[in-house]
């Protein structure tokens, strides 16, 4: 059996900036456990930036970033928590400044921000076009010099406490095989977003597939807002990858079929810039009503060809080339097509303003934790800041509270059961399989549980997603080798899609109005009266138990969202 | 008659110097007039970069501004003169600061980098300007039953930005030597080793390894010769080979060497007869 | 639809006492990580490799196709079946590697090996507050010295590609000497740390590099790591470590370049590596043979205008080596020795006099003909 005083699960930004800052507070045993080797976690897939007010952002202020980010997440946000966030924003932009994220300069030397979507301030940090990716890299670096202990390739399976305390997990060796216990005081989740459950239409990795959420669920503990899932208005056509902000960002058009700037009829102040969920409905909506490009009028075109190549080169390097090599079009002379794609869950794990859930010395932190910081609808580079805050603030209560937890002793009968588990999806008979079923989850998710929805359809939705569930069941694992399995873990990981998907459909349900990401047709307006709260899901003994919570609400009344 | 600027680097200097009248009557039997761009220096070998990378671009804009000067396209056999002297040109062309720069530096010569002519090595000018018909057709000697085989050399074909040919599957050479008569074996074990030319003088050790490397599995391969479009390839094949423990003996060839034999020039006078290694076959 | 053959290697350790070539048709369409995932969903679920962000910012996939390495996602079908003219494609793990199982290879090594080098920033307090609320200032420009450097994703491409790492067991590989360097150019790097780095690079290999240029061509991110060895051999240089024979072969080349305007082949070994008997044993094999052997090379026409620009950039740039006079002046003893006259007459004699000059006439047995 492994022993740490602290297993943090999750590579990616919050599990190393917690891993860092345990790392340089404490001589506890600390581990990074992840199932893709740090550097490949999706934080580095981040383009756009990450929000910060700075100290020379004069005319700024943290309450103005508080402020923003609370209207964009359409008042559902806590806001005793977006208050803590927006604090600590030059604090973490500084510190990993320092520890050297090479951040684009203004001529003066100074951080350099852009405007980014919801903002009233240009407040969005950037380097290059690659922020996410620097800030993993540099990170990665640190905990090198720091000489963090990492469990790479290692898939967790399950929390085991004891309705009071952590005690420890299960997970799995992928390189080597087989299922270990691990003891531990505090655990960390920080395994990122559950976009996935959209299967193909996602701007997500192929691993973003929620398991430290769906984990979670399993064990117990209850998750919150799930019903709220971001499309990011521009995923290239073909494969949902994205295309960043940053391109509307550096004054990219959106045009309709007829070349139309459409945006003026959604957004005439802020256009382009408006919020990810009105752009993303805009262009549902022209899709939707036959003004989409293209044979079948399937999308939209985001024109960049005005910036020219320099600027392009200079700003967007990697959105040409991904636009090149996936879709087969240079943006400097032709304009890129695109449409909505999922792109970040805001619902996640329930967990308190520092990031503590119910169990004690269980934290969770990043995309799979809901606080909340992000309501309805998460602002673009509000991400990867609560990725950083909360990726610290958890280490150091984790720290904290592992320093003068009891030992624990984690029950081996999990360890059997979770090997049982996987012998049996070995040997199950196989009738479904499982691309196929993994294509039926991310089509009904994404015709029910779109851009836009409505009660009748979601409905059937949510008996096709338990359908699936059931089907899961009978999915086989063909290969039966203990070494990297890549077989066994995509099954697993589609386990825990089939575990979320219920979570995210039964609040969607039962939300009879529209707020942030979640737009229903039957529904078209917010209603304060009766929604201005969190839902709450739970797993009880194989049933999806809904439940609401109040949302914290300190110095911002609701108000009307207009851009 | 193509007239091309040719550019000679260290390699037909000093106990190489008769190698340019070689080269310039082999070019003839191709139509190809070799104009010596007499004033041009050494490239710095991809060497002087490690002195400073600005004085490697001067150096090389100085070059390539020679051949402007005289409306001439620049021909470098050297894969190494032609990857530093291409790689300068990049530089030159995606740098408007550096190429003010240096051309201010190079004003006082009454010279001017202006990116207006093309650099060719000698692989693709034999396949873009020369054609391998007219190779084909100044063959007077085929190399029939030669067993060849066809090394590139690294520079040619890496990095990408500068590569000459398809770099994961290249043909110039083969078709270059069939077009000559011989018969090509281009699939054996090591034809993508470094020659080790470059680090003979920083880690010799790594020079030998690959040269045993290569010449092994051109043994093993059955073929009579190794040849390569490029100079120091060449003599690492043929001098540094001597310095071998147990030297494979293998004879290799720098490529217009067996372009001069095959046209019909004497072997004494192709540079055949002059290596360290003795190419016996006839 | 067109299609293609993969001929993926497989292996399990635990199940294969050897590995083995599987055959697999795919579609032609879109990049080769497209039809590994066909593969696994529509023909064989056991097949292992690693694939995370299916858009080249993971570095997961690396690969092999036909002992060519490749991103596979970055890497279309459509491409290699042109490259290839419709041969089968052999996809192969990574060189230099342990394989896990099938295209998975353990990467811990060159992880371990890249640490030695310290890989990260150790900030110099004079430049980074110490204060977590203060900001360190650093100029747009100054990002400009690493930024291809920091595109390094870590997919080893470049390890598997390295002809040094080939040979050398100890060679830390070409990304970590490019993430090594890019913290050499930081400002706000503590100087101690630049000075560790440059010891541990060059005894991790630092000189073995046979600068093959393959680790820029197979680098999916453009970083370009023989360049980066270049540039800290010059540091190591600069900084006093002169011993290696490369800084030897360094100062040759900027010296004999300055002088003359060409290297001096013969000279080279006795220069680097004090070996007189190279260059007599050379000459008097070439003598043999009946080839003429120049002791230096003939000045370039130019020379002295040459000579002004070199002098004016070493005299403003950052550079490795000053020019030493010393050497330079006994080259142009050597060189009026042999051409009884002193290097500007050289110079200027040799060309304009043209052909018929008294002294081409005299140096004509040196040139061995006819050289313009
Ligand atoms: C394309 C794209 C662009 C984005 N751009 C921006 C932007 O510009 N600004 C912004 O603020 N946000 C952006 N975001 C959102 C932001 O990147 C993510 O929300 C954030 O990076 C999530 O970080 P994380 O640390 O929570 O999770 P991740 O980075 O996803 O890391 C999850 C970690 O958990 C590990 N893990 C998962 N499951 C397991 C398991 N079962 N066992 C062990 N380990 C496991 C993984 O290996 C990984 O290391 C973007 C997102 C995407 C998809
Ligand atoms: S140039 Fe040097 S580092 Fe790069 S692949 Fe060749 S030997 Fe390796
Ligand atoms: S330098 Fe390039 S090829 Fe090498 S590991 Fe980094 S990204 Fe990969
Ligand atoms: S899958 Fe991430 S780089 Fe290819």
């Amino acid at each position: 059996m492994l022993e740490y005083d602290i297993v943090i699960v999750g590579g990616g930004g919050a599990g190393l900036y917690a891993a860092l800052w345990a790392a340089e507070n404490t001589i506890l045993k600390v581990a990074v456990m992840t199932k893709v080797y740090p550097t490949r976690s999706h934080t580095g897939a981040a383009e756009g930036g990450i929000n910060a007010v700075l100290t020379h952002s004069i005319g700024d202020s943290p309450e103005a970033h508080a402020y923003d980010t609370v209207k964009g997440s359409d008042f559902l946000a806590d806001q005793d928590a977006v208050d803590i966030m927006c604090k600590m924003g030059a604090a973490v932009i500084y510190d990993i400044a320092h520890r050297g994220v090479p951040f684009s300069r203004r001529p003066d030397g100074r951080i350099a921000q852009r405007p980014f979507g919801g903002a009233s301030f240009p407040r969005t940090c950037y380097a290059a076009d690659k922020t996410g990716f620097y800030i993993l890299q540099t990170l990665y670096e640190q905990c090198l010099k720091n000489n963090v202990t990492f469990l790479n390739e290692w898939f967790l399976l399950s929390i085991i406490h004891n309705g009071e305390r952590v005690e420890g997990l299960t997970a799995w060796d992928i390189r080597n095989g087989g299922v270990h216990l691990i003891k531990t005081k505090a655990v960390i989740l920080a395994t990122g977003g559950h976009a996935r459950i959209y299967w193909n239409r996602t701007s997500n990795a192929l691993g973003n597939t929620g398991d430290g959420t769906a984990a979670a669920l399993r064990a117990g503990l209850p998750l919150k807002d799930m019903e709220f899932i971001q499309f990011h208005p521009t995923g290239l056509a073909k494969t949902g990858i994205l295309v960043t902000e940053g391109a509307r960002g550096e004054g990219g058009y959106l045009r309709n079929r007829d070349g139309e700037r459409f945006m003026k009829r959604y957004a005439p102040e802020k256009m382009e810039l408006a919020p990810r969920d009105i752009v993303a409905r805009a262009i549902q909506t022209e899709i939707d009503e036959g003004r989409g490009c293209g044979p079948r009028g399937d999308y939209i075109c985001l024109d960049l060809t005005h910036l020219g190549e320099e600027r392009i080169n200079e700003r967007l390097p990697q959105t040409r080339e991904h636009a090149i090599l996936y879709e087969g079009v240079d943006p400097v002379r032709e304009p890129i097509p695109i449409a909505p794609t999922a792109h970040y869950s805001m619902g996640g794990i329930d967990t308190d303003k520092l990031g503590r859930t119910g169990i004690k010395g269980l934290y969770a932190a990043g995309e799979c934790a809901c606080v909340s910081v992000h309501g309805a609808n998460r602002l673009g580079g509000n991400s990867l800041l609560d990725v950083l805050v909360y990726g610290r603030l958890t280490a150091l209560e984790a720290v904290k509270y592992a320093d003068e937890a009891p030992e624990t002793n984690p029950s081996v009968a999990k360890q059997k059961d979770d090997e049982r588990r996987i012998l049996e999806l070995m040997e199950s008979e196989g009738k479904e399989k499982l691309p196929e079923l993994r294509r039926e989850l991310g089509e009904t998710m994404m015709k029910h549980f779109g851009v836009f929805r409505e009660e009748s359809s979601m409905k059937k939705g949510l008996e096709k997603l338990m359908e699936i569930r059931e089907r899961a069941k009978h999915v086989k694992v063909h290969d039966t080798g203990k070494r990297f399995n890549t077989d066994l873990i995509s099954v697993l990981e589609f386990l825990n899609l089939v575990d979320l998907a219920p979570a995210v459909a039964v609040p969607a349900i039962e939300r009879r109005e529209s707020r942030g990401s979640h737009a229903r047709r039957d529904y078209p307006n917010r209603d304060d009266k009766n929604f201005l709260k969190h839902s709450v899901v739970e797993l009880k003994n194989g049933e999806y138990k809904l439940s609401w919570k109040p949302v914290k609400i300190t110095k911002f009344p609701p108000e009307e969202r207009k851009y | 008659m193509v007239k091309v600027g040719f550019y000679q680097g260290c390699c037909f200097q000093g106990q190489d110097a008769h190698m340019f009248e070689t080269m310039k009557k082999t070019f003839k039997a191709i139509d190809v007039e070799l104009v010596l761009l007499e004033e041009t220096t050494c490239c710095g070998g991809n060497t002087i970069d490690e002195e400073n990378r600005k004085l490697s671009y001067a150096i090389n804009a100085r070059n390539i501004a020679l051949a402007e000067a005289k409306g001439l396209d620049m021909l470098i056999s050297c894969n190494t003169c032609y990857m530093v002297i291409a790689k300068a040109k990049r530089a030159m062309d995606k740098n408007k600061k550096l190429r003010e720069e240096i051309n201010n530096l190079l004003k006082e010569e009454g010279l001017e980098y202006r990116g207006t002519n093309r650099i060719y090595h000698l692989l693709d000018f034999f396949r873009d300007v020369v054609g391998y018909d007219r190779i084909r057709k100044a063959v007077k000697r085929p190399l029939k039953g030669w067993k060849v085989a066809a090394y590139y050399g690294c520079h040619v074909l890496y990095p990408r930005e500068t590569a000459v040919d398809n770099s994961d599957n290249p043909s110039s050479l083969q078709e270059i030597l069939k077009a000559l008569g011989a018969k090509v074996i281009d699939e054996y074990e090591n034809k993508d080793a470094c020659c080790g030319y470059h680090s003979f003088y920083t880690d010799k050790n790594m020079t030998l390894k690959k040269l045993d490397k290569i010449l092994g599995s051109v043994r093993e391969a059955g073929a009579d010769i190794i040849a390569t479009p490029c100079p120091l390839c060449f003599k690492s094949f043929d001098i540094y080979q001597t310095n071998m423990e147990n030297p494979p003996g293998v004879p290799s060839s720098f490529l217009p060497e067996l372009m001069a034999y095959a046209f019909g020039i004497s072997k004494e006078e192709s540079g055949l007869s002059h290596h360290l290694i003795k190419v016996e076959k006839d | 639809m067109e299609t293609a053959t993969l001929k993926v290697f497989r292996f399990d350790p635990d199940k294969d006492k050897v590995p083995y070539y599987q055959d697999y048709e795919v579609p032609v369409e879109g990049t080769l990580l497209n039809a590994l995932l066909y593969i696994k969903d529509n023909l064989d679920p056991t097949l292992s490799f690693r694939a995370f962000c299916r858009s080249e910012v993971c570095g997961s996939c690396a690969m092999k196709v036909n002992g060519k390495t490749k991103l596979a996602c970055k890497t279309p079908m459509k491409e290699l079946v042109e490259t290839w003219k419709g041969k089968p494609l052999r996809i192969d793990p990574l060189d230099h590697l342990k394989v896990i199982r099938d295209l998975v290879v353990d990467i811990d090594k060159p992880i371990e090996k890249m640490k030695t080098l310290i890989p990260w920033l150790v900030p110099d307090p004079r430049v980074v507050p110490t204060d977590p609320m203060h900001e360190s200032i650093i100029y747009p420009e100054e990002l400009e010295a690493y930024k291809d450097q920091i595109h390094c994703m870590l997919c080893f491409s470049c390890y598997s590609a390295c002809e040094a790492v080939e040979d050398y067991e100890r060679y830390r590989g070409p990304f970590a000497f490019s993430r090594a360097y890019r913290f050499q150019v930081d400002r706000r790097d503590i100087e101690t740390a630049k000075e560790k780095r440059i010891r541990y690079a060059i005894s991790g290999g630092l000189w073995s590099c046979v600068q093959c240029q393959k680790c820029l061509y197979v680098c999916p991110k453009g970083v370009k790591p023989a360049e980066d060895i270049q540039n800290l051999r010059g540091q190591a240089v600069r900084k006093g470590f002169t011993d290696k024979p490369g800084a030897k072969k360094l100062k040759h080349y900027v010296d004999w370049i300055y002088a003359t305007g060409q290297i001096n082949r013969l000279y080279l070994p006795e220069e680097v590596y004090g070996n007189r008997e190279a260059r007599e044993k050379l000459t008097k094999a070439y003598e043999e043979m009946g080839v003429e052997v120049w002791e230096v090379p003939k000045p370039t026409k130019g020379l002295m205008k040459f000579r002004d620009i070199y002098l004016e950039i070493l005299s403003k740039e950052e550079k490795a080596l000053d020019l030493d006079f010393s050497h330079v002046r006994k080259i142009d003893k050597m060189v009026s020795d042999i051409f009884k006259a002193d290097i500007c007459t050289i110079v200027d004699r040799v060309h304009e006099e043209g052909k018929g000059g008294k002294l081409i006439e005299k140096l004509k047995g040196l040139f061995g003909g006819d050289n313009g």
